[in-house]
């Protein structure tokens, strides 16, 4: 594993030695930036959580920017432990057909979920159903697929694996340079990190159900014990 | 991610940092361009509009970014879908039957929800229909302010008229709900378009492509056409994430009416998997 930023830059200057006249390492990390938001997009890589503290009478609350999509949503019924149930994803049509007073219906915890708008848009929600006719400390706890949203310092410590870099990163970033000057190697360099990101993507996804979602040595079987 | 951010990153790629080919004028009407093609192609932006219902007025005003409109409610009950045509020929008096409206139209000409029947009372709102709540930040605990503010559900004198927290006090009258999604709001310099930001490089690269396509010394059709792939391939991501925003797993229990009086409305869901 290594900072994406730092290696990934010092990986170009290897492939392209006379690049800093060009290239500053400024414009780098734009690039990169930009090909870590295709790879944590399209890569699921990296997942983090959002509380939301429950409040009563209420339905729609807001998501935060840097949500790509949705695992799951659990409720926390003292608001520290997020241990109590697991709410169900629904859409309004559903609602609708369950009940047609849905919004007025309120309840002891929510027990479904609904999504309005792309999650990630300032505009997105989420609807937590039934509504809390009384809360204490309930909070709904969002594990989600986390993008970086800006060249800061979380992304310069943004760290990926050397092989994960060498196979998608450093080939977009290239893809990139390129596009202006050899279109048929920047095709090249694209062709070659999206054809990778599948393979990637099975890394980061885990194979047990309700697993945390983590990185697997692509020579380690998955049952467990080396590869021959 | 703002213009500016994204104008900063258009000057790296392209070592324009001077504007000396393309403007910061193009460069914002270019990200308009692609902002308002995202939300069209993808339906990323779902909004739900309150409009409060007025005695004996059949007729209320849409949003002006209604895409189109994907459920009308009314007093919290969702209305069925018709037209004028329909409606002419069940019922001569159409517009102006009073009662519990039970249908809506739409005259999207003119920018208008229509109800029947066209609702009579109005009555004080005693409901809460906005929205409440904090996010909190995962580290420290502490409340995001730019995500909205809590505010007491038992007040009725103040409510949320939108989504974006205009106070309006003192209000009666029975709520109509719209779900629509929106077209997207064009954005200033220093203004972040409404889409998740991990797609804002479909906008970067419609502006490369835009820019690289332009009559300049610098033109490039195939390098614009390269930037125009990946604005697309970026575009098709997107669409995915918003159409598909549910597990897979998850459908309605088959065979479910909404007229069935079983008030356990939780037995009515389960996991396709358990059916």
């Amino acid at each position: 594993m290594g900072a994406i930023v730092s290696e990934v830059t010092a990986k170009i200057r290897n492939l392209v030695p006379e690049s800093s006249g060009r290239w500053s390492d400024a414009a780098l990390a734009a690039l990169i930036h930009q090909a870590e938001m295709m790879v944590g997009e399209q890569c699921d890589s990296d997942w983090t959580t959002t509380e939301i503290s429950l409040v009563a009478g209420a339905l729609y609350y807001p998501l935060p920017v840097s949500m790509i999509g949705v695992g799951s949503v659990v409720l926390g019924v003292n608001g520290t432990d997020f241990i109590d149930d697991v709410l169900f994803p629904c859409t309004i049509a559903d609602l609708d057909a369950a009940d047609v007073d849905w919004r007025d219906t309120g309840g002891t915890y929510p027990t479904h979920y609904c999504l309005m708008g792309a999650p990630g848009s300032e505009s997105s929600r989420i609807l937590l159903w039934p509504k809390m006719e009384t809360v204490t400390a309930e909070k709904v706890q969002i594990t989600h697929l986390f993008s970086y949203t800006a060249v800061n310092l979380s992304l310069v410590a943004r760290s990926m694996p050397a092989e994960v870099q060498d196979s998608v990163y450093v080939p977009l970033v290239m893809g990139m340079m390129y596009a202006t000057i050899d279109q048929q190697r920047a095709n090249l360099y694209f062709r070659s990190a999206f054809e990778a990101m599948p393979s990637v993507r099975s890394r980061f996804v885990s194979p047990y159900s309700g697993g945390t979602p983590g990185y697997t040595d692509p020579t380690t079987s998955r049952v467990g014990g080396q590869l021959r | 991610m703002t213009f500016m951010d994204l104008s900063n990153a258009f000057k790296q790629i392209t070592g324009d940092t001077n504007e000396v080919f393309w403007t910061a004028a193009m460069k914002l009407a270019w990200a308009n361009e692609a902002i308002g093609a995202a939300a069209r192609l993808t339906e990323a932006i779902e909004k739900r509009a309150t409009i409060i219902s007025v005695a004996d007025q059949g007729e209320y005003t849409l949003p002006s970014d209604v895409q189109f409109v994907q459920r009308v409610a009314f007093d919290g009950e969702a209305l069925e879908f018709t037209n004028k045509s329909n409606l002419s020929r069940s019922d001569r008096n159409w517009t102006d039957d009073p009662g519990t409206p039970f249908q809506f139209y739409l005259d999207m000409m003119n920018g208008k929800v229509g109800l029947y029947y066209v609702p009579q009372v109005a009555t004080t709102l005693s409901t809460f229909i906005g929205e409440y709540g904090v996010l909190l930040e995962p580290e420290t605990g502490s409340a995001l302010g730019e995500y909205g503010s809590i505010v007491d559900p038992l007040d009725a004198t103040d409510f949320y008229s939108s989504e974006y927290g205009d106070v309006a006090s003192g209000v009666s009258g029975n709520d109509i709900e719209v779900f629509y999604v929106s077209s997207a709001t064009a954005i200033a310099a220093a203004e972040t378009p409404d889409l998740p930001p991990w797609s804002h490089g479909l906008i970067l690269f419609w502006m490369l492509a835009r820019a690289y396509e332009a009559e300049t010394q610098l033109q490039n059709v195939g390098a614009s056409q390269l930037f125009m792939h990946l604005a697309e391939k970026i575009i098709g991501r997107l669409a995915v994430r918003s159409k598909g925003k549910l597990p897979k797993v998850w459908q309605m229990q088959a065979g479910y009416s909404r007229r069935d009086d079983d008030p356990d409305v939780d037995d009515r869901f389960q996991y396709a998997s358990e059916t």
